[in-house]
């Protein structure tokens, strides 16, 4: 196998790895990108939607002219961009091996950015009873399949769950001819944005349904149609509200998941309520010298926010590979033993290290755990359960309040909350940090 | 004079606005947390605009594949489905940029429809 020597090696050509690659290389020299697909931007280049970029190039955007900007970026530095190369193994040493068209590549790193984004949930993790006939799809893979591949996917839609790709395709399929039926989502609430729900099911007259979900799929070759039933407050279908709708095609876009195979080879210990790695504010995982951005860390709401995230873990595992070569140089000059080396890298890191909770109404905290000093700003990340109608955000350590938002707001689970916390507000705290709304 | 609720649809905030309109005309918006709010408002009661994006068929360098296509401002929301029927009939043959003009005029709105993606 050949190996090849880099300061950081980056996991995945998407929004996270590119934005993450970008900045690597800004404090090192050696910088790879490893992408299984025969393209860079990953997902995007299927996101043929506008709505990207307003944070980020502070104008409205679609999904492949965001993608094509960075593929630019890139385009002008010397990050080696390695496509149609299939990681299969990352090792805690920081060896990353992969199949290329060149046959097996070993890439050996100073640190790993992870940045594999997510995948589907799919019918088989919400047990849809039924039969099993074609035409139940993702909605993403009906998204690839009408704007990449050129494929219609049926002709009568309907679609379960409310999230964001699934209400997107709602109008994209209805502008291509497609009757799309109606879009059923279990919970009392939209799961997606309200500008898509207005944008993409309003203009056009698609239904939407809540509190009712799919109770069952008819059909032997193809899909004949579905049984639709009302829910409870349990969200247990009500016998007697059964209603049959005939179409031919299925689309779910009832949630993401982090794609971690490849963490978890690593040894690196999972958060299960957000299915990513469990990351410091450096967002670094549990093995030293590997960090973890974007869609594979948490699933985010807007790819501005994936690219700003990926740019500081970009940063911080530079500073990490820089260390470890700063050490390795120091020792060479008394003794050539690379494992002392490697060892003292990171030393700077061993401080104490506080947990962070989340209390209540928050259903997660990115990050798990912080060093205080380890960053100049401490960006605590943040889901509610279910929604709420109107609290504050307040953060403590033992009996002393850090933090408490001014104004009271609304929270929904679809909308990711932000909280920046200054050195300062951490200063001389030692007990764990607790994140709750009151 | 009555009032109206509109979502502005400018941005992910998605601001809930509290429209009011006296003869026929928007007179005051509520609930903007910047002023696109009103802008929106004003646009939304009397002709309503959205982007398209779509793709385009081509066949470049040998190669069938789908280029994405936006409409470089956003369009009349009533002439979408003419739009749409215009998008479909044409054919790229050769290499694009982003930004390159796909068609000018785009179901006689005067927008030109580009492309969002380079394909050498």
């Amino acid at each position: 196998m050949r190996t090849l020597k880099y300061d950081v090696v980056v996991i995945g050509g998407g929004p996270a790895g590119l934005a993450a690659a970008l900045k690597a290389r800004e404090k090192v020299e050696k910088v790879a990108v490893l992408e299984r697909n025969d393209e860079l931007g990953g997902i995007l280049n299927q996101c043929i939607h506008s709505g990207f970029g307003l944070h980020v190039f502070k104008e409205e955007l679609t999904g492949p002219e965001y993608a094509q900007r960075y593929v630019d970026m890139v385009a002008e530095t010397d990050i080696s961009c390695y496509l149609n190369t299939m990681v299969l193994d990352v090792t805690e040493d920081k060896h990353v091996v992969a199949m290329s068209e060149d046959g097996m590549l070993v890439f050996e790193a100073s640190s790993v950015v992870l940045a594999m984004g997510c995948r589907e949930r799919t019918r088989g993790q919400i047990r849809i009873p039924g039969t099993r006939p074609a035409g139940v799809f993702t909605a993403g893979l009906a998204q690839r399949y009408v704007n990449l591949e050129n494929f219609k996917p049926g002709s009568r839609v309907v679609i379960l769950g409310s999230g964001d790709i699934g209400l997107i395709m709602a109008r994209r399929l209805t502008l291509e001819g497609i009757k799309v039926v109606g879009v059923y989502e279990l919970m009392p609430y939209a799961n997606g944005l309200y500008r898509n729900i207005k944008n993409c099911l309003d203009d056009f007259g698609i239904p939407l349904h809540l509190s009712t979900t799919v109770t069952k799929i008819v059909g032997s070759k193809r899909v004949q149609a579905v049984e639709v039933s009302a829910v409870d407050e349990n969200l247990k279908p009500i016998p007697g509200t059964e209603e049959i709708i005939p179409c031919d095609t299925v689309l779910l876009s009832i949630g993401l998941i982090p794609e971690n195979e490849l963490s978890k080879k690593a040894g690196i210990e999972l958060n299960p309520v957000t299915n990513g790695p469990k990351v410091d504010n450096a967002l670094e995982t549990s093995v030293k010298g590997i960090f973890a951005c974007g869609n594979v860390l948490h699933v985010h709401d807007l790819v501005d926010q994936v690219t700003k995230e990926a740019e500081d873990a970009g940063t911080y595992a530079a500073e990490y590979a820089a260390e470890c070569a700063a050490a390795q140089q120091a020792d060479a000059a008394v003794s050539t033993d690379v494992e002392t080396a490697a060892e003292a890298c990171g030393t700077s890191n061993a401080e104490t290290e506080i947990a962070v909770i989340p209390e209540g109404m928050v259903r997660y905290t990115v990050p798990t755990r912080i060093c205080a000093n380890r960053t100049p700003v401490t960006k605590i990340k943040f889901r509610v359960g279910r929604p709420v109608e109107t609290a504050k955000i307040r953060i403590t350590s033992g009996d002393k309040v850090i933090f408490e938002s001014k104004k009271a707001k609304k929270f929904v689970p679809s909308i990711m909350e932000n909280v920046n916390l200054t050195a300062a507000q951490l200063a001389d705290v030692q007990d764990e940090i607790k994140v709750t709304l009151v | 004079m009555k009032e109206v609720t509109m979502c502005c649809t400018t941005c992910p905030s998605g601001c809930a606005l509290k429209v009011m309109i006296d003869n026929n005309e928007v007179v005051s918006v509520e609930g903007n947390n910047c002023p696109r709010g009103e802008k929106f408002a004003h646009k939304e009661w009397i002709n309503p605009e959205r982007m398209l994006t779509s793709t385009v068929y081509a066949v470049i360098n040998g190669k069938e594949l789908l280029i994405p296509v936006k409409s470089k401002e956003p369009i009349p929301r009533k002439i979408m489905t003419e739009a749409m029927k215009e998008i479909q009939e044409i054919e790229v043959n050769a290499p694009v940029k982003m930004g390159d003009v796909i068609k000018e005029n785009l179901a006689g709105s005067g927008v030109e429809l580009v492309a969002c993606k380079t394909v050498k």
